[in-house]
């Protein structure tokens, strides 16, 4: 899911990926962290983390680092946060196209 | 515990049929213990307020449950209550803060479709298999000439209900095909899935049909595969039970003496042998061989006899029988010289209080075969030697009359 075969990040895929950035994660931790974010906006349930958590160590963007008990912590990968950053400079180039079209 | 057993109303692919049957089963105190298809096992309690999801979960045979799903479902305060076909997974919470399981139509959408087309792939195996499935049984009716005998003593009945109880699984698996085609395609639009829906209150005839259809598909497989078994070994001449057979002795006359083939105890030249079918309850083979004593030639009789459970079968039986008889290869007779051409002739002898009675002759009366049939008994005899079965007409009818 690195480069072209990628395409875009979905709003919670890029949230999810974001909230690794500062520091390794759990689940409850994710979703606060988007829901905080986001304000409210983009609210995850446990089927769709779940979802994204596999999609994302399958593709090698994160990795499991930590299974104490319940509770599994994830690290972003170098690979992920090539992903993320390739996810941001699309969403600025939009913004710019958007706001150039707006002068 | 306090269990209780309900028939399940919905197909397993009806989702929101699903969710909103179990809820409400919980309203009035009954928790899911155990889903299946066709009735679910329920636990007593107080009524109370649960959300039910089913989410799709593909598992190979030696998969564990996936505990990381279940654990990280678990924080968000859903629990996994049973699983279904190893393909869904039923959660439940009592709690009303408790997040949905799915905010993102797209995502839910993957799986579902992976189901929908894992259950469609399953589909089009089945189908294939019931298009199959009758060109096999046509071959087993057909396949040596002799279909009356083919149908009373091959698999085809067992064969013909799974392709009749087949067909109703396919109708019935078009229906889910349906449902989860529906689903994924409401969630591909990026529509939520619905969780609550009118359901039926029951469907009495589907169940009622498959269980009646697997009893009886099971009771034929198991009768026809188990019942050959319970017959006798190979026996002595003199245990012959249900019928007097006719004697090669007789058949000879006074120079003829039994051969012998002893191996362990057992005369596999003279011997009687008795079988069960689902459709013919008693069927014996007589064999004796023997030799003249006039030059040493060898002479043999065999005789098959019937009691079928369908008495309109009998007559076709023995026609079948003696057709078949008479157009035999050379080598499946015993001592049939090799190149000779041989010409039959078949008499029918009515008026001797059978249904049929006919021997087919060779030209040289060198092979013979005689067929008898009344009510439901049947008795055919192959015969080298030199005797005449025409002339023992009396004692061929005997072996079908009571």
């Amino acid at each position: 899911m690195g480069g072209k075969e990628r395409g875009a990040l979905t709003e919670p895929m890029f949230y999810v990926l974001m909230s690794f950035l500062r520091r390794d994660m759990c689940g409850i931790d994710i979703t606060e962290f988007v829901e905080h974010k986001t304000r409210g906006r983009v609210r995850l349930g446990p089927g769709t983390l779940y979802t994204l958590l596999g999609k994302f160590q399958e593709s090698g963007l994160i990795k499991e680092i930590q299974v104490d008990g319940r509770k599994r912590t994830y690290r972003i990968t170098p690979k992920g946060r090539a992903a993320y950053q390739e996810e941001l400079e699309r969403l600025r180039a939009c913004i710019r196209d958007g706001e150039g079209e707006m002068l | 515990m306090n269990r209780v057993y309900k028939l399940t109303p919905v197909s397993q692919y009806d989702v929101a049929g699903v969710e909103s049957w179990l809820s409400d089963m919980a309203r009035r105190g009954l928790y899911l213990k155990k889903f299946r298809p066709l009735f679910c096992t329920f636990t007593r309690g107080a009524p109370g307020q649960i959300r039910y999801r089913l989410e799709p979960h593909r598992r190979a045979l030696d998969d564990e449950l996936p505990q990381s799903m279940l654990e990280l479902y678990k924080q968000f305060g859903w629990d996994c209550v049973d699983e279904v076909n190893r393909s869904l997974l039923i959660f439940s919470t009592r709690d009303p803060e408790a997040p949905e399981l799915h905010t993102d139509p797209e995502l839910q959408w993957k799986q579902w479709h992976q189901l929908y087309k894992s259950v469609r792939a399953s589909f089009v195996f089945d189908l294939v298999l019931a298009l199959l499935l009758p060109a096999f049984i046509g071959y087993l009716l057909l396949g040596n000439g002799t279909p009356v005998l083919n149908f009373i003593q091959n698999s085809i009945l067992p064969l013909t209900l799974l392709e009749v109880w087949l067909i109703a699984y396919l109708v019935a698996a078009l229906q889910d095909i349906n449902l989860l085609s529906a689903v994924s395609r409401q969630l591909k639009e990026g529509v939520a899935l619905d969780h609550r829906a009118l359901y039926p209150r029951r469907r009495p005839m589907a169940v009622l049909g498959f269980l009646t259809s697997l009893i009886i598909l099971m009771v034929l497989v198991v009768g026809h595969y188990i019942l050959p078994f319970t017959g006798s070994g190979i026996r002595p001449l003199e245990q012959v039970e249900n019928f007097t057979p006719l004697s090669l002795a007789n058949l000879e006359g006074g120079e003829y003496h039994p051969d012998s083939f002893s191996v362990n105890g057992l005369d596999y030249a003279n011997f009687c042998r008795q079988e069960h079918y689902l459709l013919c309850w008693h069927q014996w083979e007589v064999v004796e061989s023997g030799v003249m004593e006039a030059g040493d030639i060898w002479v043999r009789m065999e005789i098959q006899w019937y009691d079928l459970s369908l008495p309109f079968l009998a007559r076709p039986l023995a026609q079948e029988q003696i057709d078949s008889a008479t157009k035999l290869d050379d080598d499946i007779w015993w001592t049939a010289p090799e190149d000779e051409a041989r010409t039959w002739s078949i008499t029918q002898y009515p008026g001797l209080g059978c249904d049929y009675l006919a021997v087919a002759q060779d030209g040289n009366r060198t092979f013979q075969v005689a067929a008898a049939a009344l009510g439901s008994r049947v008795a055919v005899v192959r015969y080298t030697g030199h005797g005449d079965l025409s002339l023992h007409l009396q004692e061929l009818a005997a072996m079908v009359k009571s």
